[in-house]
């Protein structure tokens, strides 16, 4: 349910958002996107950023030795029942000191095979004075 | 326009989230459905007493969740299980190799192992895949918890991406180089396909080459195990790989589909079907449950552990159970270790929704143990063999004679044989000595028995007629003899329950000494004669010439014996004339199953013409002042008869001997007063020896391997009586008897304790 009414949601604002704002575009520093089972590590999703003190925690569930330096904000998607999903960041605009995100969680394609863990995406951004942000995801 | 949009999106929500509102509930079964069953548990048959050298499988190494204790793997340790010798092939996203908790468990990667990349590197580039590896075969090491078979071996193959995604062709190219790898016994699938199919030709088309390479593994000679995940949908059919179960005979002879129970809080809210899980659907057949909701196993990319969720996690648990029925039942084949598991699983209460959970909830405790009763096998070669016989244990005995009863425990210590349990034939090791009873002299040593030895016997005569004519009938004592002639001399008796002898009989002054069962018969008269049950028959046709006779046979008259008398010397006492002073004997016994009054049934039985060939010689000499010397010394010479299908295998001829040597005087410092001092050996194997051919292993074949077990009879001691017997008749009408005994190396075993009974006995008749 959660999951049609985020896509729902994407699509429409998404479509709105075209027109409505005037946005600079921007490539993120650093990003490293992926999927991982972990149950630590995805029963609590969604945006994390570096002040948030579950910030370090996740991005060492991942890899101990990612520096931390180089993120400063994280996203991890809904659970999903099984691997193969991708995340991908489609765009970031920026307008004044708003940055919005839009990833794109792609299903795995029509039979294929794929683990049978409850997993999440997740993508690990490095972003340019970053401050507000928002997320969409479709 | 801001406001318009703004103006849209709140008018939109309520649409947006009343289209959300329908959807789930698929996971509901058409009977009952999931949790409306009681959750039983399975039972582990040592609780907290199942404990190896270093841990208690209850610890925090069976870790904290507890998903060992759900399906009772400790009784399966406890029982010697632990995947040793098994081999695992994980198909998933690579395995982080060295990691410390399954690092020596891993089997090096295989030529083109990572079928994503085409190389040789199965290294694990998302977590999923040594996750499942760690549940399988993660070691009992102290560090972190372990897996279900933490001795097994593990063959990493990467056929899904980083994503956790494969392909047929990525997939089905690992089955392909499997296949080829005979060691590689389970091959563990924690992936699947969301879709169905409704025909092997329909399944065939969700993906070809994994299709046709997993058909091609499950049809080799000896069929590689495979082991899928149901998948995470909450529907009421599983994956595509699991459905194909269904349609090919071949595939489900050897495979097994997992749904994810949660274990977590089993017996209070958990142990039903996870909200995740798949059911088993249409592969019910093939399907069985094991806990998959939250299992902590290793992570990828460091030495540490992770809690993941899925059918991916129940799956191993399976395969890691797989691994240890396989390697507890050496003679199972692969589809007999698969039904097995199934068979045995829990299928009560909520487990009992077949739709559901197909056979049940895994139990390892069941698994392991015999299924039906545990038979041995009839000296067969193979286990299926339609002339094969089989027989429950308790129709195998043997009741060993203690002329060698030390010998025989000590070679059968730590023997082991195999017996199998009459569900498939799965092998069981037990001890050869545990079909073994230990026949006893010393056991012998009774108080009741000594009292009886001292028991003054009372003469009740009761005259009666039976159709043939007049004889006597002498109640003495608690035993009967019958006599049809008998006179002080000239001695011929027919009796039932009786160990008279001439020589025994003119053994003054303490005769009656030797009358009870040890003395009297087993080492004065004849040790070759097993009388003295009560049930045995004695004739002796004896007289104060130079000939007589001895015939024995017991109540079935399966046991024949007859011994030749000759009496070189003869001596008078009183008014009675005595068989012989000398008496040399020759005979010959033949005993049916039995040798050396050893029985025995089933695989340990012997023949029915066992004999045994023996001599004796019997001495008594008046030494004057009332003194009486006595000796005897038997040897026998037995052959022990084969009988058909027996363990008892051949076996040397037996050489035996017994002695017995004896003082005794009348008139010892009072007249009414005798003494005796009697020293003697029982019965006792001097050579010989037997070869004991057991069944100690079998094969996937279903082929016995024998191995013979060279038993050398000898005892590794002598043992020695001493007896001082001591009679006085007090006044006409009260005795008293007094009896010192002294036994060394018991039962012929130089680890037995001396024996010593002092024994008192006074009798007054008023």
């Amino acid at each position: 349910m959660l999951n049609k009414f985020v896509i729902i949601s994407s699509l429409f604002l998404f479509s709105c958002s075209s027109y409505l704002i005037q946005a600079e575009e921007i490539t993120p520093e650093n990003l490293k996107c992926g999927s991982n089972s972990g149950v630590a590590f995805f029963e609590k999703n969604g945006s994390f950023t570096i002040d948030d003190k579950d910030f370090n925690y996740k991005l060492g569930l991942i890899d101990k030795n990612l520096d931390k330096s180089d993120f400063n904000f994280i996203y991890i998607s809904q659970p999903q029942s099984s691997g193969g999903y991708v995340l991908e960041v489609e765009k970031i605009t920026k307008n004044k000191n708003k940055h919005r995100i839009y990833f794109k969680e792609n299903k795995p394609s029509e039979g294929s095979r794929s683990i049978a863990a409850i997993t999440a995406t997740y993508c690990f951004l490095k972003i340019d004075n970053l401050d507000q942000v928002v997320v969409f995801i479709k | 326009m801001k406001n318009i949009s703004k103006i849209l999106a709140i008018l939109s929500l309520p649409l947006i989230l009343s289209a959300c509102g329908g959807g789930g509930g698929s996971g509901g079964a058409a009977a009952g459905g999931v949790g409306t069953g009681t959750v039983t548990n399975c039972t582990d048959g040592g609780g907290s007493t199942h404990k190896d050298t270093e841990y208690d499988y209850f610890s925090s190494v069976y870790h904290s969740l507890k998903p060992l204790t759900a399906v009772c793997a400790s009784s399966a340790y406890a029982r010697g299980a632990t995947g040793d010798g098994i081999q695992v092939a994980v198909v998933d996203t690579g395995i982080h190799e060295t990691h410390t908790d399954i690092n020596a468990n891993m089997i090096a990667y295989t030529n083109g192992s990572d079928t994503v990349n085409s190389d040789n590197d199965a290294s694990d580039d998302h977590g999923h895949g040594s996750h499942v590896a760690g549940i399988i075969a993660a070691e009992h090491n102290n560090s972190g918890g372990h897996g279900v078979a933490y001795d097994a071996e593990i063959y990493g193959f990467k056929a899904l991406n980083a994503s956790g995604d494969g392909s047929d062709t990525t997939l089905g190219n690992a089955f392909g180089l499997i296949e080829n790898i005979a060691a590689i016994d389970i091959v563990n699938n924690s992936w699947g396909t969301n879709a169905d199919c409704t025909s092997a030709s329909s399944c065939r088309a969700g993906g070809t080459t994994i299709y046709d390479n997993w058909e091609d593994m499950s049809q080799l000679s000896t069929p590689k195990i495979t082991v899928f995940a149901a998948g995470n949908d909450s529907e009421d059919q599983p994956s595509l790989e699991c459905q194909t179960m269904a349609y090919n005979t071949d595939i489900s002879a050897v495979s097994i589909c997992v749904v994810a129970v949660s274990h977590s809080s089993l017996g209070k809210d958990g142990g039903f079907l996870a909200s995740f899980s798949n059911q088993c659907g249409k592969a019910a057949s093939y399907c069985m449950a094991a806990p998959g909701d939250r299992l902590l196993s290793l992570r990828h990319n460091s030495n540490g552990y992770v809690y993941k969720n899925g059918t991916s996690m129940a799956a191993p648990m399976v395969s890691g159970g797989l691994a240890l029925v396989m390697e507890e039942f050496s003679s199972l084949t692969p589809a007999q270790v698969v039904s097995r598991l199934l068979s045995t699983a829990n299928d009560s209460g909520e487990y009992s929704q077949t739709a559901i959970y197909g056979h049940g909830m895994m139990n390892l405790n069941a698994a392991t143990a015999a299924v039906g009763s545990l038979q041995t096998i009839g000296g067969s070669n193979l286990l299926d063999d339609p002339s094969t016989s089989y027989n429950d244990l308790v129709n195998n005995t043997f009741t060993s004679s203690a002329a060698f009863s030390n010998a025989l425990t000590n070679a059968l210590a730590g023997q082991t044989m195999e017996v199998y349990d009459s569900f498939d034939r799965a092998n069981f090791e037990t001890n050869v000595s545990s079909f073994f009873t230990s026949g006893s002299y010393t056991s012998q040593n009774t108080v009741e028995n000594h009292m009886a030895r001292l028991q003054p016997k009372t003469m009740e005569k009761v005259k009666t007629k039976n159709l043939y004519g007049n004889f006597t009938v002498e109640t003495d004592g608690n035993y009967i003899e019958s006599s049809m002639f008998q006179s002080a001399g000239d001695f011929l008796a027919l009796g039932f329950n009786q160990s008279t002898n001439s020589f025994e009989n003119a053994v003054d002054p303490l005769s009656g000494f030797f009358n009870d069962s040890n003395f009297g018969n087993n080492y004065l008269v004849n040790p070759y004669f097993h009388a003295g049950s009560g049930q045995d028959y004695f004739m002796s046709f004896n007289s104060n010439s130079s000939f007589g006779m001895d015939t024995f046979t017991n109540a079935n008259g399966n046991d024949l014996g007859l011994a030749f008398n000759l009496n070189p010397l003869s001596s008078t006492s009183g008014d009675a004339k005595n068989a012989g002073d000398l008496q040399i004997v020759l005979g010959t016994n033949y005993e049916q199953n039995k040798f050396l009054n050893s029985s025995s049934t089933g695989v340990f039985a012997t023949g029915d013409m066992s004999n045994t060939n023996f001599t004796g010689v019997k001495y008594k000499k008046n030494l004057g002042d009332d003194f009486t010397f006595v000796g005897s010394g038997f040897a026998g010479y037995t052959h022990i008869d084969k009988a058909s299908n027996s363990y008892i295998d051949k076996s040397t001829p037996l050489l035996t001997s017994t002695f017995t040597l004896g003082l005794a005087k009348a008139n010892f410092i009072k007249k009414n007063q005798r003494i005796g001092f009697f020293i003697n050996q029982p019965q006792r194997v001097e050579d010989g020896s037997l070869n004991l051919r057991v069944p100690t292993s079998s094969d996937r074949g279903r082929t016995v391997t024998y191995s013979n077990l060279n038993v050398d009879l000898e005892p590794d001691a002598r043992q020695i009586n001493f007896d001082i017997i001591f009679h006085k008749a007090v006044t006409e009408t009260s005795n008293l008897s007094a009896n010192l005994t002294h036994v060394q190396n018991g039962d012929h075993s130089n680890s037995s304790k001396n024996q010593n009974f002092i024994s008192l006995f006074y009798k007054k008749t008023f």
